[in-house]
């Protein structure tokens, strides 16, 4: 293999493929970098199994002369290299033009400048095998709406690997209406989305890690193809490959927990109720539950919490709106804070069935909701 | 001015000295000053079988080769005449409550330190205690008297080196040693270091890479390096001890004090190979654990598993910390599982042990979305309820019906013995 490209498109691709590659491994060539380079362009892949990142960069056209649009290649073929020193080399060359040639099956040279290096890396034909985008797209999805679905749910996901299937999140797709959904058995996300066409498919639980790490390699304004094949997702853009598997189980009926009616409501200013909740967390974080006790009135809404060996600490709060009945009730002050920063809305509305109910956060303005934090109370004896 | 006189009284061969107590046939013979006098007994933890382990032994069955721990056909085979009983384990609680009775009587600080030691505590020179050994002494010739049972009673300068003092009574005719604050340091730096009490594999490191043989050479070194090489605490408290001072006090309260976790353990009657076996066990225990946390009103997040191998020889005590507060054995038995599958090495298990710590009082309950936990908590009072009125046996798991099941077994046992 012999290519040339310019420093920093090199590094920029070899720090997306890095992310799949684990620093440590029981496989040593899974802590390495998979260079491919052909008549499409280079190809730099990287995987611990669980997850896959292939990156691809174009072949110049024989005409354009800006090195930073793709690579040229003088010898088709592959190479290994050690991932992190690789990624690590890139990131202080500066801006200039890298050219890599490999000497024998392990041994890869990089010549930058004034620089010159050889790195030893593995015969690439003890690579694993890398998966492929299929030839059916299940879905596209724009990159902002599916890392905005990530980011918004993940934070309830379990982290308890006694319930694996937990640890995911639960995807399905109704008449091109998209369903997020995670839990940890406190508290649950769903979150939904229109797709540009009319898709169905039945529920898949992708693992809260790999969806992490997509999240990372995602640019906000690229379209995302996804495919479903057996055991495994792929998400396509036209800069790179995402592969991961699904979870593998049953992911618990979730469909009858969010209420559909609810007596009680209240709207509060998100920002507010945010930065009294943080204070109230300094004392619930020292009880057993972090329990922060809630007053719903008309008039006000007060936050409690009690601990033992600190103090308390009351917070009380102006509703911009309420109807229903004044209700008390207790719950994770940590729990309701995630879910309040997550709603994402100025104005939020806190909607409540009984003490012993769950209750949900939604954004103040709609009642059909496109996305329900809903968090379960503790109940105190 | 008065000072403390700090004391460590110590049960010669307890359970094993209450079994020949109990029978007329060797008491006669015996004399408190010559425990030759006594039988070759055993106390052994089930004569039926020859796998059984020795848990107590005469001076006598000492002498000719038989130890504690050892396995009761091993002992056998040293000394063919030995007598082996079986163990009383209620006899043997209500005789230590009683010793206890009677030390308290004598001295007006006490704190029970295990079934058979007893710490205590008095002012000296004071009216009532002008002499430390005619005091010991006192109590030791009523121990006799009353229970037949001889003691060994070391006394210093404070708990710590009554402990050491104690050992150290062992070659002391009489079975009494007293070292006066005077003489305390001096005594205990002629002891080889081994006899520092407590220190486990650090005697180990002290001789090897600080090249101490006596306690003496441990006081001498600087604090410093054995706070380095032991963490701070530990090096402060070998320094300390080597320079014979220990600052803790006698608690007579110590087994009031508020539980900071509760753990069950049982030796099983052969060796386990089998996990299916081994988790009934353990989901017995975690059981009994659980009702105690319960009536404590408690709820904990740290898992322990301890198991002990063939031989009651290696083993390992993992714990976990949990993200939630339980006390409810169905939550927790997954947990002590993946404990048991992490790191149980498939070696034969003797012994079990199962613990919660890290306790909070049950005030709060976090609902689930997947769990009823109200209805289990109703489920959980009412079982323990049954439990207490009609015994454990009257309600219990199918699993308990199992081969591996000690259910049954250990509810006619106390700390894991016959009754």
């Amino acid at each position: 293999m012999e290519i040339s490209t310019e420093s920093t498109l090199l590094a920029g691709a070899a720090q997306l493929a890095n992310l799949a590659i684990p620093s440590r491994s029981t496989m040593p060539t899974l802590t390495a970098m998979l260079l491919a380079a052909d008549q499409n362009g280079l190809t730099l892949s990287g995987t611990d199994l669980d997850i896959s990142i292939q990156i691809h960069l174009p072949l110049l056209p024989q005409t354009v002369t800006d090195e930073r649009a793709g690579i040229r290649l003088y010898q088709p073929g592959k190479a290994m290299v050690p991932a992190q020193t690789f990624v690590d080399l890139l990131r202080r060359l500066p801006a200039t033009i890298v050219r890599l040639h490999t000497s024998d099956n392990e041994t890869t040279h990089l010549q930058a400048g004034r620089t010159q290096a050889q790195l030893r890396g593995f015969d690439p034909q003890s690579y694993p095998a890398l998966p492929t985008f299929p030839s059916h797209v299940d879905f596209q999805i724009n990159a902002d709406l599916l890392s905005s679905l990530i980011r918004h749910s993940i934070y309830a996901v379990a982290h308890d690997e006694l319930r694996p299937m937990l640890t995911g999140l639960y995807f399905a797709a109704k008449d091109g209406q998209l369903t997020v959904i995670a839990t940890d058995s406190h508290r649950l996300v769903r979150l939904t989305a229109a797709l540009d066409t009319p898709v169905s498919f039945p529920g898949l639980v992708l693992p809260a890690r790999s969806l992490q790490e997509l999240d990372r390699a995602l640019d906000a304004q690229e379209q995302v193809e996804v495919a479903f094949v057996h055991n495994q997702v792929l998400f396509q853009t036209p800069r790179f490959l995402f592969s991961s598997r699904l979870l593998d189980g049953q992911y618990p009926d979730t469909s009858r927990i969010v209420p559909t009616a609810y007596p009680t409501y209240v709207v509060v200013d998100a920002n507010e109720m945010g930065a009294a909740l943080e204070r109230v967390i300094l004392i619930a974080r020292e009880n057993t539950n972090q329990v922060v006790r809630l007053h719903i009135a008309p008039e006000q809404l007060r936050l409690s919490a009690v601990s033992p060996t600190l103090g308390q600490v009351e917070e009380e709060l102006l509703p911009l709106q309420f109807e229903g009945q004044p209700l008390d009730l207790a719950c994770n002050a940590h729990y309701l804070a995630e879910a309040l920063r997550n709603t994402t809305a100025e104005e939020v509305r806190i909607s409540l069935t009984g003490p012993e109910s769950p209750f949900v956060l939604t954004a103040g303005e709609v009642t059909q909701a496109d996305a329900v934090h809903l968090v379960l109370p503790v109940r105190i004896y | 001015m008065s000072q403390w006189v700090y004391g460590l009284v110590d049960m010669q061969s307890f359970y094993a000295s209450i079994e020949v107590a109990s029978r007329p046939e060797y008491a006669l013979n015996r004399r408190e000053e010559d425990d030759r006098t006594d039988p070759p007994l055993v106390v052994s933890g089930d004569p039926a079988r020859r796998s059984g382990v020795i848990l107590a032994a005469t001076p006598e069955a000492k002498r000719l080769g038989v130890q504690n721990a050892m396995r009761l056909g091993e002992a056998l085979q040293l000394a063919p005449h030995l007598i082996v009983v079986r163990p009383h384990m209620r006899l043997y609680l209500e005789v230590s409550v009683r010793i206890q009775r009677v030390i308290q009587s004598i001295f007006p600080l006490v704190e029970p330190f295990s079934v058979d030691e007893a710490f205590f505590a008095f002012p000296y020179p004071s009216a009532l205690f002008p002499d430390p050994i005619a005091a010991a002494r006192r109590l030791k010739e009523t121990l006799w008297d009353v229970f037949r049972v001889r003691c060994r009673i070391g006394m210093g300068p404070n708990k710590w080196m009554a402990k050491v003092i104690n050992n150290q009574a062992k070659q002391h005719p009489g079975g009494i040693l007293w070292w006066p604050q005077e003489e305390a340091r001096a005594q205990l730096h002629r002891l080889p270091v081994e006899a520092m009490w407590g220190l486990r594999k650090r005697a180990e490191v002290l001789k090897n890479e600080f090249h101490c043989q006596t306690i003496g050479d441990v006081a001498a070194l600087p604090v410093h390096p054995l706070r380095h090489r032991f963490g701070p605490a530990w090096g402060t408290i070998l320094h300390r001890w080597a320079n014979g001072e220990d600052g803790s006090p006698v608690d007579a309260r110590s087994f009031d004090v508020p539980h900071k976790g509760y753990s069950n353990r049982t030796t099983l009657p052969r060796d386990f190979f089998d996990r299916e076996e081994i988790a009934v066990v353990i989901l017995e225990l975690l059981d009994e654990v659980c009702y105690r946390v319960r009536r404590a009103n408690q709820q904990g997040r740290r898992l322990s598993l301890s198991l002990t191998y063939e031989r009651l020889q290696g083993g390992f005590l993992k714990t976990k910390t949990l993200s939630f507060y339980s006390n409810d054995p169905d939550e927790l038995y997954p947990q002590a599982l993946a404990l048991l599958d992490r790191w149980w090495e498939g070696c034969g298990v003797r012994a079990v042990s199962v613990g919660l710590d890290r306790l909070a009082p049950a005030q709060t309950q976090q609902l689930s979305l997947f769990r009823h936990t109200e209805q289990r908590r109703r489920l959980l009072a009412t079982t323990d309820t049954i439990h207490e009125r009609y015994g454990e046996t009257s309600l219990m798991r199918a699993s308990s019906l199992l081969p591996g099941s000690q259910l049954r077994d250990r509810t006619l046992r106390i700390g894991g013995h016959s009754a």
